[in-house]
């Protein structure tokens, strides 16, 4: 008996009269009947409303009404609205200061995590632990963590210096600080990821470079960075679309406020859908925001060939 | 059969998008006399049991959530061809909510104005008007208070059937008042005595320790009402006209805000009155120091750390559910340099949805809850002041019962009733697009409260940004 006939669990279907498929067809029919189940959800959750956002962003929609077409008047009303710019800067300079400052961190507290030292696993857990609350939750704790009377981080501060500490959040200097901070809090699943990517660099490396004389310092930047390069690459992608997604610490930590210093993009696409009852404008800005993430990717994967090294090929 | 890899992506693909479009597809809609919304309407007699959906809060005071459950409960047991499906979301969601039910093409019979006020759901043409079934069922508006049908009234045509109808006052806490030998504040709205003045004389009295906010005790916190109203019409002017009061004020009869004057004197003095509690004479918390109380508490005043504090009197369910340790009363607003102790009225209103399946048995529910058992329950139960008269007297004993509640009878009717004698609506229960206007002032005012520009810089950025609004 030939083994596609053991492993096909359907010979007897697919030998009948009506069906004589060969291997490789019934190989693509069952591949089809897998997948079928998450492609059919995929075009009902997230195809289908991409399709409806994106005639929506060309009409007036408040959802309670018809959508009336009026053509790329939601994108013109756009262009011209200050909170939109300001919404854009307020998402972008935080995605500038947060990504770069989340690599390198969540880097070194893997090479930390590395370490053979006693209580290792529990300390993974403590820096992971950050990634699954909510950010509802421990946006709750930041407020009480940044307050200026009452809050941890002042108080620390006027422990060590015995300066009074900022408004954090209620100030437009500090809230920018304030919510990267606590946007770091959360970079335990880069650090895992990281953490995985650097066990997964062969020792024989290493051994190999420190035989040769190598520095630490060498062994760093000619084995382990180019080594775990494409767990950077994704780390800097999902980092890159997280910052720029950015919402929920934000509408419970500081409702964009004060005057819109910390204003994020998708605040302001949930306040026009949701408030304002403008949901054509607001898939306005859903479909401005999906082409910018996707121009990034892009750009980011066409420059990922000059420093990404790929151990078995491309 | 022969069937390729093409043929069967093909009808794969077919067969997910018919999935998807039809559940895309709005579902087939049941027969319905539901009216065009913005159009009269024509109650027909109700046929065969219906479900009504209902939309309501889950985010606050129990008591709301019990008056929400034994209210349907009572109505099915009193009208068996109709059942009441409770849809319960908290505020913060509650649009949304409301929209996606619309976008879903399953708008709920009833829903309330808690996150905006009616003109923001009638310019989005979301509610129904209700005058044919006033008419038809001969419903009486005269026993409701008039400032509540007002309110909800654009055009002559009703939009809403209010509920709660509440005054904004002082609430204060008597045990800091004695402990400072400060006086009590009166319970006469007609009292010229109690006016700025012997409001930062009594909160000068009763702050101390204000060096260490752990241990601070404020004076006062005086709540400004949407766009500083509360503030400014003590002043004798109103941001949305430069002829004076809100009575000057077309927007608040129209609905549409066509002009805005925050830069006028009166509106930079008041707040500059306003920023000086704070940061000169701090007999005020700062934004951030009453955040925190609100995030231990739920409401700074409950602190027991705060002498006076203007808010509507929708806080009593808060106080019924605090187990206060201290006496508390309630005052008049003060009369403000103009000789102005004009009171911002807020009212919750329950709507008829536009679109809704089932109008007529919605319209009945709505009836039920606003002007019949529901509204009695309400009136006892949840701590909100109804708008129908003749349950005054039920919500006055529910507020005689409060933990440390420290007034008589007669002066607690004084300040409810009295505050509606010269009262207006508050601009957020009547204006369009009033969530627009309100994140606009309190992103604008940011600076301002905390002394981060100069007031007059910061009521002209207040201004341009009203400015721009309006012209958008």
């Amino acid at each position: 008996m030939a083994v596609a006939d053991q492993i096909s669990p359907s010979k007897s279907f697919f030998r009948g009269r009506k069906f004589h498929l060969s291997l490789e067809k019934q190989e693509a029919v069952w591949f089809y009947i897998f997948i079928a189940p998450w492609l059919i959800a995929f075009c009902i959750f997230t195809l289908g409303p991409m399709v409806a956002s994106l005639y929506f962003a060309f009409t007036k929609y408040n959802a309670i009404q018809p959508a009336e077409w009026i053509g790329v008047r939601n994108f013109i009303s756009l262009y011209n609205d200050p909170v939109f710019w300001k919404s854009i800067k307020v998402t972008f300079t935080f995605a500038g200061i947060f990504v770069p400052l989340n690599l390198v961190i969540s880097l070194f507290l893997a090479a930390m995590l590395n370490l053979k030292v006693p209580a290792m696993r529990l300390l993974r857990t403590v820096y992971y632990l950050p990634s699954v609350l909510p950010e509802v939750v421990t946006g709750l704790v930041w407020i009480w963590i940044f307050n200026p009377d009452f809050g941890l981080l002042n108080y620390i501060i006027y422990l060590l210096t015995g300066i009074k500490g900022p408004n954090w959040l209620g100030s437009e200097a500090w809230v920018m600080p304030a919510v990267i901070i606590s946007a770091l809090w959360g970079m335990g699943s880069g650090v895992i990821i990281f953490l995985a990517s650097l066990q997964g660099v062969p020792t024989e490396l290493y051994e190999a470079a420190e035989l040769d004389g190598a520095s630490v310092f060498d062994r760093y930047f000619h084995i382990t960075i180019p080594m775990i390069s494409p767990v950077i690459l994704f780390n800097l992608l999902m980092g890159t679309i997280g910052a720029l997604q950015t919402f929920a610490r934000i509408y419970v930590m500081t409702s964009g406020g004060p005057n819109y210093a910390s204003y994020f993009y998708n605040l302001y696409l949930y306040t026009n859908a949701f408030s304002y009852f403008r949901l054509g404008l607001a898939s306005a800005q859903a479909w401005i925001l999906f082409v910018v993430i996707m121009a990034l990717t892009m750009l980011i994967l066409r420059t990922s060939g000059r420093w990404v090294y790929y151990a078995g090929g491309r | 059969m022969k069937l390729s890899r093409r043929d069967f992506l093909k009808s794969a693909t077919i067969g997910a998008a018919g999935v998807a479009l039809a559940a895309c597809a709005s579902p087939t809609p049941a027969p319905t006399t539901a009216p065009k919304a913005g159009e009269p309407t024509k109650p027909p007699a109700p046929a065969g049991p219906v479900t009504i959906t209902y939309l309501v809060r889950t985010d606050i005071q129990p008591t709301l959530i019990k008056w929400g459950e034994q209210t349907v409960d009572e109505f099915q047991k009193k009208n068996s061809n109709i059942k009441v499906e409770m849809v319960g979301v908290p505020w913060g969601d509650y649009n949304a909510k409301l929209l996606a039910m619309y976008a879903a093409g399953t708008p709920p019979e009833v829903s309330a104005n808690y996150a905006a006020g009616f003109g923001t759901f009638l310019v989005n043409k979301a509610i129904t008007n209700l005058d044919d079934y006033i008419k038809a069922d001969k419903v009486d508006l005269n026993v409701l208070e008039k400032s509540a049908v007002d309110s909800v009234t654009r055009d002559g045509k009703l939009w809403a059937l209010p509920l709660a109808n509440q005054p904004m006052v002082f609430f204060y806490n008597k045990d800091l008042f004695d402990q400072a030998g400060a006086k009590i504040p009166t319970a006469d709205w007609t009292d010229k005595s109690w006016n700025h003045d012997a409001f930062v004389t009594a909160s000068k009295a009763i702050s101390k320790d204000m060096d260490d906010p752990k241990k601070a005790v404020w004076g006062s916190v005086y709540t400004e009402s949407h766009f500083g109203t509360l503030l400014f019409w003590r002043y004798g002017v109103d941001p949305l006209n430069n002829q004076g009061g809100p009575d000057k004020t077309a927007a608040y009869k129209t609905g549409k805000v066509t002009e805005v004057f925050f830069d006028q004197p009166k509106c930079i003095e008041a707040m500059q009155w306003l920023v000086d509690l704070t940061h000169k004479l701090k007999v005020s918390p700062r934004t951030s120091d009453t955040d925190a109380l609100n995030q231990a508490v739920g409401w700074s005043f409950l602190s027991g750390r705060i002498g006076m504090f203007s808010e509507g009197t929708w806080r009593l369910g808060d106080i019924f559910k605090a187990n206060l340790n201290f006496k508390w009363g309630m005052a008049p607003l003060p009369f403000g340099p103009s000789g102005s102790n004009l009171c911002p009225i807020y009212n919750d209103s329950w709507m008829l949805c536009a679109k809704s399946k089932n109008p007529d048995a919605g319209w009945k529910f709505l009836k039920y809850v606003g002007l019949e058992e529901g509204a009695k329950l309400y009136a006892e139960v949840t701590g909100f002041m109804p708008a129908k008269k003749d349950l005054f007297d039920l919500f006055y004993d529910s507020v005689m019962k409060a933990k440390g509640f420290s007034m008589t009878r007669e002066d607690m009717i004084k300040v409810f009733t009295g505050g509606f004698k010269d009262a207006f609506p508050t601009p957020g229960k009547t204006i369009d697009r009033f969530p627009e206007f309100n994140t606009a002032w309190n992103q604008t005012t940011a600076p301002i409260k905390n002394a981060e520009v100069k007031v007059e810089e910061g009521m002209k950025a207040v201004q341009a940004k009203f400015k721009s609004l309006v012209t958008s």
